[in-house]
């Protein structure tokens, strides 16, 4: 069934601003399809959608295709083989990312754009709209900018970010320059220091939009539709709006995500890394024979394709996982991911799991030869005996003296002793006797702590008393 | 000058002795009974009156506020004030001060005992009444702190913190009994300088650990406190009579006479003005103008300060270096004379302007002037090493040990130059004169934990045993800080005031109340600590102390450590999470409690292993910072350091 018009312009108002060639919209399915709003010319696309198929330009797509010609006309059929919508998208000509102003797609044509080493500068004199073309990583998306001094005859800049994966999932942070004011919904949040440069920041973990120096200024808990809002699991699409436009006015986009804008004409279109974010959950804690299973992940480049990614596991003992895999060492497995761009800027994400071993050690303490000693008497220290499930077990032997201090005797490192008790270094002559004792100085309460301990600090202890006359 | 040590702790071994057996000793505890069948407060009711005298001191008025607030708190019953002239017929009383109640229950007693002293104090029952009294000196304070533990024997009163205050709640409370004793506490002065103290609105919660405040009191000037020869008293851009700055007309006072500001951390006087009596005469006497002035503005304040800047360096002119020979190669030495000189001068200015006035002067025996100018005799006991050193009497010397290795105690081989500047001041100075300034913070690391409270109470019994008439301990003065902040502060209190408590007993007991339901895991956290720093100390590193030295890496904090440590938080969490539904006022204060020990993990996790936690576990980790840190107002990461950006 037909949407009526205003729920159509509502469409269009949501996730319109990424798809410019609507051609039809009949079911709901087409509501969240999320799509740049043009493609760039060779880059790789994957913009298939669950239960459903895609042909571009007439050709069925399994997978991803590569984007060529002047335009793509997409269309999505359900499993039947039933229209679901149709787009058709203009393809731009990045000249092999060497254009970076391309990459801010400008369908009015009403904006001229410019690059230098610092920026680049959008100038225009009219409300108007631009798209930026990559998905960007949401994980830290920076999105700096800057008003051209003296070019400042507007009301607001909208900036929208829209989910790559359902474009009914958005958040439009709103910048009033002259109230010093960024709004969200009926939010509102000061830019205590409207500096030369005004820095957002969103982060997706947590979902907060925060200034350049970590200060929050919203916690986006609803959407821009006022659903609740659990962030952008598969990257997100930029859009920059500028409205009440009163006369000539300019922006200067100086950051996206890990990418300074601006570019030296004699330097390599791309001098940036890509970033990796892992997209489904991962805890750093595993136990034995836990199945570790790998997690999905997302390679993001501001303008350059993505070339290739790789993930590893590498256990304790060395042996690489490529696959999911059944822990069975206790320790410290690396999870590595590598990425590169097409200009050979790599990047590493590096997270360390653990699996855990929850077992304390054994310990077995002797008794004290006596309970009371005289000062100047030798105490002897009770032996012990120690072991752990895997075989690693240490043994802090620690002095507590009346008069609270802390002396640590010995140290044993599974099997091989410290004799702190008799380090000159450490202790005075009064003290000192021999490996396996020492001599009371002072008189009343002592307790000798008996501390195992294994590698993952599993603590078990046991403690003796005597005293001194 | 002092005898040396030996002979006199023997003196005060046999004077304690005579004492005690004449039925009149002292200690840091009264000698008491709990009489079972005798009650202050009964059913709710109390026949009993607190008695002040008609000229009550400002601290034995608010004892009496205090107790009768605990008191009322504790049984629901108010205990009424009364003056000595206005006691009710028939009323028992709680005499505080040196009342006509006092006089009459005890003509022969004249507090020659406690004469001078701040804070020891006479207690004694007669006829059920209870009677206490300390010096006509400092306000009374002495009387407050009599009151602090009697108040402890009659409900259990015990100051932990600001927000956890112990007593036993009944409508019933039983009379003590006291035995005739003077109480005199290890430290007669006792200043713990922490921002979790100075930073509350008024002194309350420092009185109640019964500290004096150093930075705002009454005892010392504010104006003059700390780093102040330079600072406050003579800088190179101050102007003479005739508008020409010092630096100009006299830079042979300064190491640096063009230095152009005053900030305490640079310069330093020349104590022998280059070596010119005439000149020097004159220095002295400038600042011996600006001492009469500092002492007429602050009629209050007993101590006013002449301490050296807080810096490596001390002026080497030709003048210093030939003075330097002559008092044994100890710039203290250079110090103290010069001083003398200062202090004879203001005396007499004092004796002209304001005649009556009695205040003392200190200086610090810090950095440069740590090392005391002494000698060995022909039994090898130090003494002074002239008579020109030796402290005016009415000099105190600050001993600030900041290069002792706080990790160990005085007779370990690591402090053998500490222990030896140690004994060589209680050489030169007498009891009175010899006051202590030392640490317990790990000053450049405020969120990593460290636990040296047992070496600490060793240094607290050593200086005991020095005869130190007042100990300042510095923590961390510049913000509010996690690492069991609260727990030291009182452990430090407690040993203070007693230096013979068992830390790890205090600490204990602290955290009992503290942490409440939660206190297993948090005493274990505890534990898992202590024994840590003293493997760490006695196998990995010794360093250079916890004041300045303490190293955190990875070695003294492994992962699976910190794994542990938090594991510790979360079993805490545990512990408490019945309280969020059944009382949830509750259930916040103790988890802000834990979660402030929290903050520490966190910013071992962030800085040390970053690498190991995912965005998502790091992003729940900034808002448990980012709420705690502004919950507990914590500012800074190190002394004078911002708080750090671990997330970035």
């Amino acid at each position: 069934m037909k949407k009526s018009f205003s729920l159509l312009l509502a469409c269009l108002l949501i996730f319109g601003l990424c798809l410019p060639s609507v051609v039809r919209a009949e079911k709901d399915v087409e509501k969240t399809i999320s799509l740049p709003a043009a493609l760039m010319k060779g880059h790789t696309y994957d913009l298939q959608i669950a239960d459903g198929k895609l042909s571009v330009n007439g050709e069925s797509c399994e997978g991803t295709f590569v984007a060529e010609g002047a335009q793509a006309v997409l269309a999505y059929t359900d499993g039947e083989g039933n229209a679901i919508a149709s787009y058709t998208l203009p393809v731009i000509d990045t000249k092999e990312s060497a254009d970076h102003c391309a990459y801010f797609y400008d369908p009015s044509g009403a904006v001229a754009k410019a690059e230098n080493e610092n920026d680049i500068t959008l100038s225009f004199s009219k409300d108007c709209t631009v798209f930026f073309l990559t998905k960007l990583n949401p994980e830290d998306l920076a999105m700096y900018f800057a008003v051209v001094e003296e070019k400042g005859s507007f009301d607001e800049v909208h900036f929208t970010l829209t989910d790559a994966e359902n474009a009914t999932r958005s958040l439009t942070f709103t910048v009033n320059m002259a109230a010093k004011t960024v709004y969200m919904g009926n939010e509102k949040a000061q830019l205590e220091d409207l500096f030369d440069i005004v820095q957002l920041r969103y982060k997706d973990a947590s979902r907060k939009l925060m200034l350049g120096n970590d200060k929050e200024l919203f916690s986006c808990q609803k959407d821009a539709n006022g659903e609740d809002f659990s962030g952008f699991p598969g990257g997100v699409y930029l859009t920059v709006q500028v409205k009440g436009v009163k006369g000539a006015s300019a922006l200067r986009m100086t950051r996206l995500g890990n990418h300074p804008l601006g570019h030296k004409g004699s330097d390599s279109p791309d001098m940036v890394e890509p970033t990796v974010a892992i997209t489904s959950s991962i805890s750093g804690t595993m136990h034995m024979d836990d199945v570790f299973q790998f997690p999905s992940y997302e390679v993001y480049d501001v303008y350059s394709p993505v070339a290739q990614s790789s993930i590893t596991v590498e256990a304790p003992d060395g042996t690489v996982y490529t696959e999911d895999f059944t822990a069975s060492q206790y320790g410290q497995y690396k999870l590595t991911i590598k990425a590169s761009d097409s200009f050979g800027n790599q990047c590493k994400n590096i997270k360390m799991l653990f699996v855990n071993d929850d077992i304390v050690p054994e310990l077995t303490v002797s008794q004290m030869e006596k309970t009371s000693y005289k000062v100047g008497d030798k105490v002897k220290i009770p032996t012990y005996t120690a072991s752990d499930n895997l075989g690693v077990c240490n043994v802090d032997v620690i002095l507590f003296l009346p008069n609270a201090e802390i002396r640590l005797l010995t140290h044993d490192a599974s099997g091989e002793v410290t004799y702190c008790l008799t380090d000159s270094s450490l202790y005075s002559a009064s003290f000192i006797a021999d490996n396996s004792s020492f001599k009371a100085e002072q008189t009343g309460k002592y307790i000798i702590r008996y501390v195992a301990y294994d590698d993952q600090y599993n603590r078990v202890v046991q403690e003796l008393a005597f005293s001194v006359q | 000058m002092k005898k040396k040590l030996s002979f006199v702790l023997a003196a005060v071994m046999l004077l304690s002795l005579l004492l005690c057996a004449c039925g009149s000793g002292s200690d840091t505890k009264a000698m008491k009974t709990k009489l079972t069948d005798q009650y202050l407060v009964q059913q709710g009711v109390s026949n009993y009156v607190l008695v002040l005298p008609n000229s009550a001191m400002m601290y034995e008025t608010y004892a009496a506020q205090e107790f009768a607030y605990f008191i009322e708190q504790a049984t629901g019953c108010k205990i009424e004030t009364v003056t000595e002239t206005t006691v009710p017929e028939g009323k028992k009383y709680i005499s505080l001060g040196k009342t006509n109640q006092f006089m009459a229950a005890f003509p022969k007693e004249t507090l020659e005992e406690v004469a001078g002293t701040m804070s020891s104090y006479l207690i004694a029952s007669k006829d059920d009444n209870i009677y206490i009294a300390g010096s006509k000196d400092h306000r009374g304070q002495a009387v407050l702190w009599g009151v602090y533990d009697v108040l402890n024997d009659l409900i259990g009163y015990t100051y932990y913190h600001n927000t956890e205050i112990f007593y036993t709640k009944s409508a019933d409370v039983n009379l003590w009994k006291y035995d005739r004793n003077v109480v005199v506490p290890s430290f007669d002065m006792r200043t713990h300088s922490t921002n979790y103290i100075y930073a509350f609105p008024n002194d309350t919660h420092g009185i109640r650990l019964r500290y004096i405040n150093f930075s705002r009191g009454l005892e010392w000037d504010p104006m003059t406190v700390g780093h102040s020869q330079v600072y406050i008293f003579l800088a190179p851009r101050d102007e003479d009579e005739n508008g020409v700055c010092y630096g100009q007309s006299h830079p042979e006072w300064f190491l640096d006479p063009t230095a152009p500001g005053v900030a305490k951390n640079e310069n330093q006087l020349c104590w022998t003005a280059g070596g010119d009596p005439e000149s020097l005469d004159l220095m002295q006497t400038v600042i011996a103008e600006k001492m009469l002035h500092f002492v007429q503005m602050d009629s209050d304040a007993t101590f006013f300060m002449l301490g050296q800047q807080d810096t490596e360096y001390v002026c080497q002119c030709a003048g210093c270096t030939k003075a330097l020979s002559e008092w044994g190669g100890s710039a203290c030495g250079l110090q103290i004379d010069f001083v003398n000189g200062v202090i004879e001068k203001t005396e007499e200015l004092i004796q002209q302007n304001c005649p009556g006035r009695d205040v003392l002067y200190a200086i610090y025996a810090y950095k440069p002037t740590e090392t005391p100018p002494v000698k060995t005799d022909a039994n090898g006991d130090y003494v002074p090493y002239s008579d020109r050193i030796i402290p005016h009497e009415k000099l105190r010397v600050f001993f600030a040990p900041v290069r002792l290795n706080f990790g160990f105690p005085y007779d370990s081989p690591y402090n053998a130059d500490a222990y030896k500047n140690l004994q060589g001041w209680d050489a030169v100075c007498t009891d009175e004169q010899l006051m202590v300034y030392t640490y317990d913070l790990n000053i450049h690391q405020y969120f990593v934990n460290f636990f040296n409270l047992g070496t600490i109470a060793s240094h607290m019994q050593d200086y005991e045993k020095a005869g130190v008439s007042y100990l300042l301990s510095q923590g961390i003065s510049d913000a509010n800080a996690t690492c069991f902040d609260e727990l030291r502060a009182y452990c430090i209190s407690r040993l203070m005031w007693d230096t013979s408590l068992n830390t790890q007993e205090l600490a204990a007991d602290f955290i009992d109340h503290y942490y409440k339901d939660a206190s297993d895991a948090m005493q274990t956290l505890f534990d898992m600590i202590v024994e840590q720093n003293a493997w760490y100390l006695a196998v990995e590193d010794p360093g250079s102390g916890v004041a300045t030295g303490l190293t955190y890496n990875t070695t003294c904090y492994p992962r699976a450590f910190v794994e542990k440590m938090d594991a510790q938080i979360f079993a805490a969490m545990d512990a408490i999470a019945h309280l969020e539904s059944s009382d949830p006022e509750q259930y916040e204060l103790l988890k802000a409690r834990i979660m402030k020990e929290y903050l520490s993990n966190i910013y071992l996790k962030m800085v040390l292993y970053r690498d190991f936690y995912t965005e998502s576990e790091i992003s729940a980790m900034k808002e448990i910072w980012n709420e705690y840190i502004s919950y507990w107002n914590i500012k800074k990461g190190g002394e004078g350091a911002d708080l750090p950006d671990i997330f970035a």
